[in-house]
């Protein structure tokens, strides 16, 4: 598994050089996104005013942790006919992006580059890396991952002084999903020094963790994976049973909002941050 | 005399199945003994009892309310699922959850539910009123449905939670996952009363089985009476949807598997009825848990892999005689 997800690293950063070098030296003036994680970075590190498209999820303070800089960007559903009056010269896709509208935008002679986002921390520094040569920023990419790269060291330094044996984390999101082993989450516990229930079950990827099997296995927090605004669904009453809350008081209880957690990146360090802060607020 | 022998079998197995079910889940716990303030007292009586009291009250409503409906529409093909009621009630509950309005009073969703489930057993009672053939039902009922569901699909798109569009299947299909007392002390009042109105009507039903005029000269109003039926079959299955989502086929497989036993007079079959649909729902919400993959299947899914064929031999039997 890792060596596959290496070996596409190592095919994408080819192909990625392949293409500076065609178009060497010119920036991208108009760059469309398909993607909330591309959405993201490219708000990280290009001026708004090369940027012609973001999705809506980019928008949505629920999910993007820089709704309030999109501002008047106009927005996208992964709709070719949004993306192609916009004439952009560079379109960025993630590797779960509709396959359709991809094949249809070259189709049309419009230059799309499906990134590989990363799922966990390894290969986010390479990731943020081959971005910025893609969108002509290298300089800004390269602090913005040196800047991360320090912060995630720093909290790994802090939790291995951390004293006591690493407490039991549940992580609980809507539906009952949970982060297993090769997941961002589980990368960050385990930085902060904090045990990943789901990992512990054998949970691959992310899972259903039942209430009955949170509930006996007597964690000793509980980091809910919750929205902040709105929360009239079936998935997030469950986030709300009594059985769950009545099992931790306050200081064992984390929420730590989906817009942390969608995207390897800046927000990963801050998760990482506060993850930590509750690892050494434990007794 | 029989009736009252099969009663109190139904009973008796009523509360084996839902001990057995309380014991039964991720670990087995004796429902007899657990000690309070440790995990094992929370995962019996916070997460099994209300998936219980549930898949218990909401069965008992279904099964009484087909029982009920095939009396009152002297059509043996009529159920609170195949007619449209819990779609329904289905939709006005998932107008009040994501509009934000169940968090305005605490008896919001199953009035949603309710309100719902009304406008539908009118709407089914225009259109096929008590003389309705079969097959004039089953089409207006699936006309409904299908407009209903189609409702709900769209309400649920607009919904400003992200998650909102996944749980249609949760509002097609049924579920008691993660369910807590709560729900049951919101839902309960209005299963209970609209319940009772239901079980006093035995005596009409009977009569109207005679015909309508008999039963008027009988000394039943059958304005009075029909009232009674329909809002007592809306309150109660409105209210359970509300917090179950749109379970099938209940109302219509339990009162024709019981009929052989207790005889074809409706007063009889309408509290073996509610018996019998709490057994099944327990019963499948045990199977659910059981047979279950990464994620909890739904509880619609096994009362339709049973209904369904049910369905088919019930319309083949009668196709005959009222085709």
């Amino acid at each position: 598994m890792r060596f596959l997800s290496g070996l596409m690293a190592c095919c994408l950063l080819l192909g990625l050089t392949a293409g500076a070098t065609a178009q060497q030296g010119i920036k991208p003036r108009r760059i469309a996104s398909l993607n909330l994680c591309t959405d993201l970075l490219l708000l990280e590190l290009v001026p708004r005013e090369r940027i012609v498209s973001l999705t809506y999820w980019a928008a949505d303070p629920d999910m993007s942790y820089l709704a309030d800089q999109v501002g008047d960007i106009p927005l996208n559903r992964s709709l070719a006919e949004e993306i192609v009056p916009q004439q952009p010269d560079l379109v960025l896709a993630g590797q779960f992006s509709d396959v359709k509208v991809v094949e249809l935008l070259r189709r049309m002679n419009h230059r799309v580059a499906v990134l590989d986002v990363p799922l966990t921390l390894s290969g986010m520094r390479e990731y943020i890396l081959s971005f910025g040569e893609l969108v002509g920023e290298p300089a800004r990419a390269a602090a913005l991952a040196g800047q991360i790269d320090r912060r995630l060291a720093l909290v790994s330094a802090r939790a291995r002084q951390a004293a006591g044996a690493a407490p039991l984390a549940a992580v609980y999101g809507p539906q009952g999903v949970s982060p297993g082993r090769d997941t961002l989450m589980d990368d960050l516990l385990t930085l902060a020094d904090i045990r990943n229930l789901a990992a512990e079950l054998d949970i691959v990827s992310y899972g259903t963790l039942s209430l009955e099997a949170l509930v006996m296995a007597q964690p000793d927090v509980l980091i809910l994976d919750d929205l902040s605004l709105d929360t009239n669904s079936i998935a997030h009453q469950a986030m709300r049973h009594p059985a769950l809350l009545r099992q931790f008081e306050a200081g064992q209880v984390m929420n730590l909002p989906p817009s942390l957690m969608a995207c390897v990146g800046p927000t990963s360090a801050e998760a990482a941050e506060r993850l930590l802060a509750l690892r050494l607020g434990l007794p | 005399m029989r009736s009252t022998w099969v009663l109190g079998l139904l009973l008796t197995l009523l509360v084996a199945v839902s001990l057995f079910a309380l014991a039964y889940g991720e670990v087995w716990l004796n429902p007899l003994a657990a000690g309070e303030e440790s995990w094992r007292y929370t995962v019996l009586w916070e997460i099994r009892l209300p998936r219980v009291l549930l898949a218990v009250l909401v069965g008992a409503v279904l099964g009484l309310s087909g029982a009920a409906l095939q009396g009152l529409l002297r059509n043996p093909l009529a159920d609170p699922g195949i007619v449209g009621v819990s779609a329904c009630a289905a939709l006005g509950a998932v107008v009040v959850l994501y509009s934000g309005l169940a968090a305005v009073a605490w008896f919001a969703l199953p009035l949603g539910g309710m309100v719902g489930a009304g406008l539908s057993v009118l709407l089914v009672y225009l259109l096929s009123g008590n003389q309705s053939s079969l097959f004039s039902l089953i089409l207006a009922g699936m006309a409904v449905n299908a407009f209903v569901g189609a409702l709900i699909s769209l309400v649920l798109n607009v919904a400003a939670n992200p998650f909102a569009m996944s749980e249609i299947v949760y509002w097609l299909l049924g579920s008691f996952a993660n369910r807590s007392l709560q729900d049951v002390y919101i839902a309960a009042p209005f299963m209970l009363a609209g319940s009772l109105a239901v079980l006093t009507s035995g005596r009409y039903l009977d009569a109207l089985s005679l015909g309508e005029e008999t039963a008027t000269t009988l000394g039943f109003d059958p304005r009075r009476w029909r009232w009674i039926v329909v809002g007592g079959v809306a309150a109660s299955v409105g209210a359970a949807v509300s917090v179950s989502g749109n379970i099938g086929f209940v109302g219509l497989v339990v009162p024709h598997l019981l009929r052989p036993l207790v005889g074809h007079e409706p007063r009889r079959l309408l509290w073996v009825s509610a018996l019998g649909g709490a057994i099944l729902l327990v019963l499948a919400d045990m199977l659910v848990q059981s047979i279950s993959g990464r994620v909890e299947l739904k509880l619609g899914v096994i009362t339709a892999l049973i209904g369904g064929p049910f369905f088919l031999y019930i319309i083949m039997r009668t196709r005959s005689s009222e085709w």
